[in-house]
C-alpha cells in the first residue's frame, strides 16, 4: 500500500478540476438501501456505512453527515473523502510517533495520516511485518488497526473509480479522433473502450518527449498518467455490489473491478454498471430526480439477477432498524421510568406510578418491535449471539414483571421490570458497541429449529430465574424493613415460588433440548461441557430449594435467600462458562469481565448472608 | 425385618435427602467444570464424572457422580412406590417417572454405548472407526493379503511379559512405554545393544499427558527377539513419518502403533465431501459427506451433514469436522456412536415435561392454595 | 405429606404396578426401534435452471456482411472474445476452430477480437486452420460495443456457451483447453440439443 500512496499523492497533484459543490439535497434513503453482500451476507449499504464508519470513527455521524452520506461522498467524490478527518486515534502515542498534528478532536483525513506513514516507513514497516503475537503494547496495536483500516477506506474509496468521470479531453481534435465528446467528461470503462485508438497516438509520443509538447501531447501525457495512476484500484474488492452472473445461487458477489477482472461480466452485470455510472453522473450534476430514477433501476437489476439472495422488505427493514434505535430508546424509557419510581418513592404522589407504568409498557413494545424485526431481518430466532441473548433475557424479565405486575397491581411487578429492563440493556448497549451484531452464524448454530426451542428455552429460562432472583431480594427486604405486613410477604412469596416453578419448567426443557440438539449433532446427549455443566446448574439449584422448601427443610426465609442466590447462579452460568473457554461452547468467549463478576457474585454472597443473619437474630428475639 | 426395610424405604424416599444429595451434586459439577480448565476435558470427565469415587489428594474417598446418580435413583424409585397416587400430585408423580427414565438412560448409555472416529478420504472404505482414548499395536503381514492382523492392546503392552503370536515367527520384549512421548534427538548415535531405525538416533521419553487427546503421541521400545539378523533395539511411535517394517525369512511384517480399532458391522465409503462457506469469507456455513454403507453386499446411500445424521442399524454417522491436507482432497471426519439408551432422554424430556406443566397448570389456573408449591 | 404404606401396598399397587409395566414397555420399543430403524434417503432435489437470453447486437463479419445475433440460426454458438496480443488466445483458438468443425454445423462460432487494428486482427487468423467454415463468424470489435459495452467483457481469452434458444448457458474464462474431455462433453451437449428439437 505505500508504494500506492505515492502515486495517490502525485496522482492528485495532476488531478483536474476539483468536485462540484456539495450534494446535499440527493436523497440517501434510496442509495442506502441497495444491497451489498458483507460478512457473509446481503445487507443494506446503509449498514455497510455504519459498520466502516463506526470502525474508523467511533461515530455513526461525521460532521453532521450521517453515515450513508459519508459513503456516498466516499465513493463517488474521493478526493474530497481523502481530505475529511475521519479516524479517530484513541492513543496519544500513535499520534506522536506518526508526528501528527495535534487536532483537538483527535481525528485525522486519509491524507494526513497516509503523508505521516509514509514519513515513518520503517517504524510502520516493522510493525505490519512482524508477527502479531509479538505486539503487545495497545499503542502498536492500535497503530497497526490504523493501518488495516487506512487499507480498507481505500480500498472502499475505489471501488467505483471505473464509473466517475475524470478523464476530459479539452482539444477538439485529439477528442474527435479518439470519438469522445470534447470538454465532457468520461469514465475509466468508457476509456477502454477507446484505448485502441488512444494506444496508436501515444505510441510515436513514447519513444521521444520534445521539449516543447503540443497541447494534445500533453493531454495524451495525462491520460496515460491518470491511467497508470489507477492500476493499483483493480484490486479494490470490498464493496460487493455486484451479484454473481454465472454462478449458482448463495454464491460471492463482487466489486465491480474484480468482477471484471475475474471475467464474470455479463449483459446484466454491463446494465447494472450503466446505472451505477448514471448515478454518479447525477451526483457530479446534483440532480435528484436522475439519482433516485438510476437507484431504483439498480434495485430492480439486482433483483433481476438474484431474486434468490435478495429480500427486498428486509433491506427496508434493517434500515428501519439501524435508525430507528429501538432498543437505545427503550433503555431510555426504562431509564425514565426508574426514575418516576425512584421520585414516587420519595415524593408519595400518586401520579408517579401510572406515568411509570406506561413507560414501561411503552420501552417494552419498542424492545418487542427491536426483536420482531430483527427476526425478520435475519430470518432466524433472535438468540444466536452473546448480545442476543442478553436482549432476549431483557425482554422476558420485562413481559414476566408485567405479568406480575397485572396480577398483583402493588408497584412490585412493576419495579422488578424497570430494574431488569434497565440493567439488561444497559449491558446489552455495551456489547452491541462493537462490530457487526447481524453477522450470520457458525456451521454448528446454523439451524432455525433448534435455536428456536433450545435456545429461546434456555434463554426464556434465564429471564425467569432473574425474576426469581429479584423477588428473592424483594422478599427479604420486604422482610426486614416491613416485617409486620404479613399479606403482603405471603403474597410476594407466592410469586417467588410461581417464578421458579416456571423457572424450572424453561430451565429443564430447555436443557433437555440441549441434550437432544446436541445428540443430533455431536453424536452423544450429555459431554459434560461448560456451558452443558452450566445450565445443568441452574437445573440443580432450583431443584434443590424447591424439594427443600417442599420438605421442610427450608421455610419461608431459606427459601427466599436461596431464590436471590439463583442470581449468582445464573450470572455464573451464563458469563462464567465463557470465561473458561474450553469445549464446544467456547465461541462466545469474552475476556475481562471476570473482575466484574467476581464483585457481583461477592456483593451479593454478603447481602444474602447478612438478610440471613438479620432475619434469624429477629426470629431468635420474638 | 419388613419394618425396617419400610422404614428405610421411607427414609430414602424423603426429599430433604435428595436437596442435600443435589447440594453434593452441584460441588462436583463446579469442581469437575474447573478441572475440565486445568486438566483437560477427558480427564477430568474420567475423574468426577464417569467414577464412583473421586480421591481428594489421593487419600480421602468421596462420592463420585455415578454414586451420587445411583442414590439418587433409588431415592426415586422409594418415593415412586410409597407415594398415594391421586389426582392432586399427578404432576408430580408424572416429574418423577421422567425423572426415573432418564437415570436410566443415563445408565444405559454409560454402560452399553461405544464412539470413535472415522477419518475416510474421499474415495476410500473403512469397516472400523478409532478411538483416541486408546492405543495398540497391530502387527500386519505384509505378502500375505487376507491375512488378518494381529492387535494387542495397550494393557499388554503396558503388561511386563514378552508379545508373541502364532502369526508372526519373532517375539517382542517391550522396554519402555509412555502414552505419550517426547522424540529426543541423542548427541551420538547408539553403538550398543543393536539399534534399529529410529532407535539408532532417537530415544522415545515421557511426556505429561496432554489435555487434548488426539494430540498424545504414544511409544513403544523394545527389544525383537528370535528374528535372525534384525535382532535388538527399536522405539516406534503413533504416526511415524516412515512405517516400521521388519523382514524375517523373506516375509515383510508391519508394525504400527495406532488408535484403537472398534470393527463396524458395515463398510463407509466416502463419495464426496463439500465444504460450504459463508460467501467472501472463510467462516464455515455447513459441511456434508455423502457416503456410501456396504453391509455385507447390501449398499445404502446416505448424506450425512452438520445437525443431520446417518442413523444405521443402531449405529449413528455424524459430521464431526475435516481434514485438508496439502495437494490432496479434504477428507471427511465422521463421529460414529452406538448408544443403546439414545431415546431414553427424548422419552424423559417428553414425559418431564408434561409432568410439569401439569402441576403448573394447577396452580396457576386452579389456584390450589393448599400446598405450598 | 404422609405415607400410608398399608394404602400403598393394596389400592394403588395395581395402578402402579401397571404404570410400572407401561414404562417399561415402551423403553423397550424405544431401544428396538433405534437398532432397526433405517434412515430415510433425502429427496432429491432437481435445480431448475433459468438462463438468460443472450442480448441482440448487430455486427459486421470477414465478408463485410452486417448481422443481427438473434437472426442467426438456432444452433449451439459459442461466443469467443480474444485477441491477437493474447497469448492463451493464440494458443488456444487454433483447438476450438478444431472443435467447431467437428461438429458439422451444429455449433457456430462468433469470435469477437478486440485487436489494435483490423489488419493485426486478420494477420493472425489467415494462418489459422479452419478458419473459412462457414459458421464461423470473424468480428473486429473496434470500440468494445460488444465486448465491454455489451457483455461486460474486459480481458481475453473468454467465452460464452449458448444453446440453441439463445440462451446463454454458461461463461468460460481463460482457456479452458478445448480438447478437454470435460469442455468436449459440454460441447456436445449443446451440439445435441438441435437434434432433440
Amino acid at each position: 500500500m505505500m508504494k500506492y500512496l505515492f502515486v495517490l499523492l502525485f496522482g492528485l497533484l495532476i488531478m483536474q478540476s476539483a468536485w462540484a459543490a456539495e450534494n446535499s439535497n440527493l436523497d440517501s434513503r434510496a442509495f442506502a438501501q441497495l444491497p451489498v453482500q458483507h460478512n457473509g451476507r446481503i445487507e443494506p449499504l446503509d449498514s455497510f456505512a455504519r459498520f466502516y464508519l463506526t470502525a474508523f470513527s467511533g461515530n455513526t455521524s461525521i460532521d453532521s453527515m450521517t453515515s450513508d452520506e459519508w459513503l456516498v461522498e466516499l465513493l463517488f467524490a474521493p478526493d474530497r473523502a481523502y481530505h475529511r478527518a475521519v479516524f479517530k486515534i484513541n492513543k496519544l502515542e500513535v499520534e506522536h510517533t506518526l508526528a501528527l498534528p495535534n487536532h483537538p478532536s483527535h481525528r485525522y483525513s486519509f491524507l494526513e495520516i497516509a503523508a505521516a506513514m509514509a514519513a515513518h516507513r520503517e517504524i510502520v514497516n516493522s510493525l505490519i511485518s512482524a508477527n502479531p503475537k509479538n505486539i503487545t503494547d495497545p499503542a502498536q496495536q492500535q497503530l497497526v488497526t490504523l493501518y488495516t483500516h487506512m487499507t480498507v477506506f481505500l480500498d472502499i474509496s475505489r471501488s467505483l473509480s471505473l464509473l466517475l468521470p475524470v478523464f476530459e479531453i479539452d482539444d477538439a481534435a485529439l477528442a474527435k479522433k479518439m470519438d469522445v465528446p470534447a470538454g465532457e467528461k468520461f469514465s475509466y470503462l468508457e476509456m477502454m473502450r477507446h484505448k485502441t485508438v488512444y494506444l496508436a497516438l501515444a505510441k510515436p509520443m513514447m519513444n521521444k518527449m520534445s521539449n516543447h509538447p503540443t497541447r494534445q501531447q500533453i493531454s495524451l501525457l495525462q491520460i496515460g498518467l491518470m491511467l497508470k495512476h489507477m492500476e493499483p484500484d483493480k484490486q479494490s474488492q470490498l464493496l460487493r455490489i455486484v451479484p454473481p452472473a454465472w454462478q449458482k445461487d448463495n454464491s460471492e458477489w463482487l466489486s465491480p473491478w474484480v468482477m471484471l477482472q475475474a471475467g464474470q461480466g455479463a449483459p446484466q452485470t454491463a446494465a447494472l454498471l450503466q446505472s451505477w455510472a448514471r448515478m454518479a453522473q447525477a451526483y457530479q450534476n446534483n440532480n435528484p430526480t436522475e439519482w433516485t430514477a438510476a437507484a431504483k433501476d439498480i434495485s430492480q437489476q439486482n433483483l433481476s439477477l438474484a431474486k434468490k439472495q435478495i429480500r427486498p422488505r428486509a433491506l427496508t427493514a434493517e434500515y428501519i432498524y439501524n435508525h430507528a434505535y429501538l432498543f437505545e430508546i427503550s433503555f431510555g424509557l426504562y431509564f425514565t421510568a426508574l426514575l418516576a419510581l425512584l421520585i414516587k418513592l420519595g415524593a408519595r404522589r400518586r401520579i408517579f406510578y401510572p406515568v411509570a407504568a406506561v413507560l414501561l409498557c411503552g420501552g417494552f413494545v419498542l424492545h418487542f418491535t427491536g426483536e420482531v424485526l430483527r427476526i425478520y431481518i435475519m430470518a432466524r430466532p433472535p438468540v444466536g449471539t452473546l448480545y442476543e441473548s442478553i436482549i432476549f433475557v431483557g425482554l422476558v424479565v420485562v413481559a414476566g414483571s408485567l405479568l406480575l405486575e397485572a396480577r398483583g397491581r402493588n408497584g412490585l411487578g412493576l419495579a422488578i421490570g424497570v430494574l431488569g429492563g434497565f440493567i439488561l440493556q444497559a449491558i446489552g448497549m455495551t456489547f452491541a458497541a462493537t462490530a457487526d451484531n447481524m453477522e450470520p452464524l457458525v456451521a454448528v448454530l446454523n439451524t432455525n429449529f433448534w435455536l428456536a426451542t433450545h435456545v429461546m428455552a434456555i434463554t426464556t429460562g434465564y429471564g425467569c430465574c432473574l425474576l426469581t432472583g429479584i423477588l428473592g431480594h424483594v422478599y427479604l427486604l420486604q422482610k426486614i424493613l416491613r416485617p409486620t405486613r404479613y399479606n403482603m410477604h405471603q403474597e410476594t412469596s407466592r410469586m417467588m415460588s410461581t417464578a421458579s416453578l416456571v423457572a424450572l419448567f424453561f430451565t429443564l426443557t430447555g436443557t433437555i433440548l440441549g441434550g437432544i440438539w446436541a445428540d443430533q449433532s455431536w453424536g452423544r446427549f450429555w459431554g459434560w461441557d461448560p456451558k452443558e455443566n452450566g445450565a445443568l446448574l441452574i437445573v440443580l439449584w432450583l431443584l434443590s430449594m424447591l424439594h427443600g422448601r417442599l420438605s421442610g427443610l427450608l421455610r419461608a426465609n431459606g427459601f427466599a435467600m436461596a431464590a436471590a442466590a439463583t442470581l449468582i447462579t445464573v450470572t455464573l452460568s451464563w458469563f462464567g462458562v465463557n470465561l473458561l473457554s474450553v469445549g464446544l461452547h467456547s465461541y462466545g468467549f469474552i475476556s475481562g469481565i471476570a473482575f466484574n463478576l467476581f464483585l457481583f457474585v461477592s456483593i451479593e454472597i454478603i447481602f444474602i448472608a447478612a438478610c440471613g443473619l438479620i432475619l434469624r437474630r429477629r426470629r431468635v428475639v420474638t | 425385618m419388613k419394618k425396617t426395610v419400610l422404614n428405610l424405604i421411607r427414609l430414602l424416599a424423603q426429599a430433604r435427602l435428595f436437596a442435600i444429595t443435589l447440594l453434593w451434586l452441584m460441588v462436583i459439577l463446579v469442581w469437575g467444570t474447573v478441572a475440565e480448565k486445568t486438566d483437560g476435558l477427558y480427564a477430568a470427565q474420567q475423574q468426577f464424572f464417569s467414577s464412583y469415587i473421586i480421591w481428594l489428594w489421593h487419600i480421602i474417598p468421596l462420592p463420585g457422580l455415578l454414586t451420587v446418580t445411583a442414590v439418587i435413583f433409588v431415592g426415586l424409585m422409594c418415593r415412586l412406590i410409597l407415594e398415594h397416587w391421586s389426582f392432586k400430585y399427578l404432576g408430580t408423580i408424572v416429574i418423577h417417572i421422567g425423572a426415573a427414565v432418564l437415570l436410566l438412560g443415563g445408565f444405559l448409555t454409560a454402560r452399553f454405548s461405544h464412539e470413535g472416529t472415522m477419518l475416510i478420504p474421499p474415495g476410500e472404505n473403512r469397516n472400523y472407526m478409532e478411538d483416541d482414548q486408546h492405543v495398540e499395536l497391530a502387527v500386519t503381514a505384509l505378502n500375505a493379503p487376507g491375512q488378518p492382523e494381529t492387535v494387542f492392546s495397550e494393557a499388554q503392552l503396558n503388561a511386563d511379559g514378552a508379545i508373541t503370536d502364532t502369526s508372526f515367527p519373532f517375539v517382542i520384549a517391550p522396554t519402555a512405554w509412555c502414552r505419550n512421548c517426547d522424540l529426543v534427538r541423542l548427541p551420538q548415535p547408539v553403538t550398543k545393544g543393536n539399534p534399529h531405525g529410529v532407535a539408532i538416533n532417537f530415544i522415545l521419553k515421557s511426556a505429561a499427558h496432554d489435555p487434548v487427546e488426539e494430540q498424545n503421541r504414544a511409544g513403544l521400545t523394545f527389544r525383537l527377539q528370535h528374528a535372525g539378523d534384525r535382532d535388538g533395539l527399536y522405539a516406534i511411535f503413533q504416526n511415524m513419518p516412515i512405517p516400521e517394517i521388519i523382514t524375517v525369512a523373506g516375509k515383510r511384517y508391519f508394525l504400527d502403533l495406532r488408535p484403537a480399532h472398534i470393527p463396524l458391522p458395515f463398510s463407509v465409503q466416502l463419495l464426496h465431501f463439500q465444504e460450504d462457506l459463508y460467501p467472501g469469507t472463510d467462516k464455515p456455513r455447513a459441511f456434508q459427506s455423502d457416503v456410501m454403507l456396504n453391509d455385507h453386499g447390501i449398499l445404502w446411500h446416505g448424506l450425512i451433514s452438520m445437525n443431520e445424521p446417518l442413523r444405521y442399524k443402531g449405529y449413528t454417522l455424524y459430521q464431526s469436522s475435516f481434514m485438508e491436507s496439502a495437494g490432496r482432497q479434504t477428507a471427511t471426519v465422521l463421529a460414529v456412536v452406538k448408544n443403546t439408551g439414545r431415546l431414553f432422554p427424548y422419552l424423559a424430556g417428553t414425559i418431564m415435561a408434561i409432568g410439569l406443566l401439569i402441576h403448573l397448570t394447577q396452580r396457576l389456573v386452579w389456584r390450589r392454595r393448599e400446598s405450598v408449591l | 405429606m404422609r405415607f400410608d404404606l398399608a394404602a400403598a401396598a393394596r389400592g394403588d399397587m395395581r395402578a402402579k404396578l401397571s404404570s410400572l409395566f407401561a414404562i417399561l414397555v415402551i423403553c423397550g420399543l424405544a431401544i428396538a426401534y433405534d437398532t432397526w430403524h433405517q434412515a430415510e434417503l433425502p429427496p432429491t432435489i432437481t435445480e431448475i435452471n433459468t438462463f438468460k437470453m443472450t442480448p441482440n447486437f448487430k455486427f459486421t463479419a470477414q465478408n463485410s456482411k452486417t448481422y443481427d445475433f438473434n437472426h442467426l440460426p438456432k444452433t449451439g454458438i459459442i461466443l469467443h472474445f480474444w485477441a491477437s496480443w493474447c497469448v492463451p488466445c493464440q494458443v488456444e483458438l487454433p483447438e476450438l476452430l478444431k472443435q467447431i468443425q467437428n461438429a458439422h454445423g451444429e455449433l457456430a462460432l462468433v469470435a469477437v477480437s478486440i485487436d489494435n487494428s483490423h489488419e493485426a486482427m486478420q494477420k493472425f487468423i489467415d494462418q489459422l486452420p479452419y478458419r473459412n467454415n462457414t459458421h464461423i463468424y470473424w468480428i473486429w470489435d473496434q470500440n468494445k460495443d460488444i465486448s465491454l459495452k455489451t457483455f461486460n467483457t474486459a480481458n481475453v481469452p473468454e467465452s460464452i456457451l449458448i444453446n440453441s434458444q439463445h440462451q446463454m448457458v454458461q461463461k468460460i474464462v481463460g482457456d479452458p483447453g478445448w480438447n478437454s474431455p470435460d469442455i468436449v462433453k459440454q460441447l456436445n451437449e449443446l451440439a445435441m440439443e438441435n437434434n432433440q428439437r
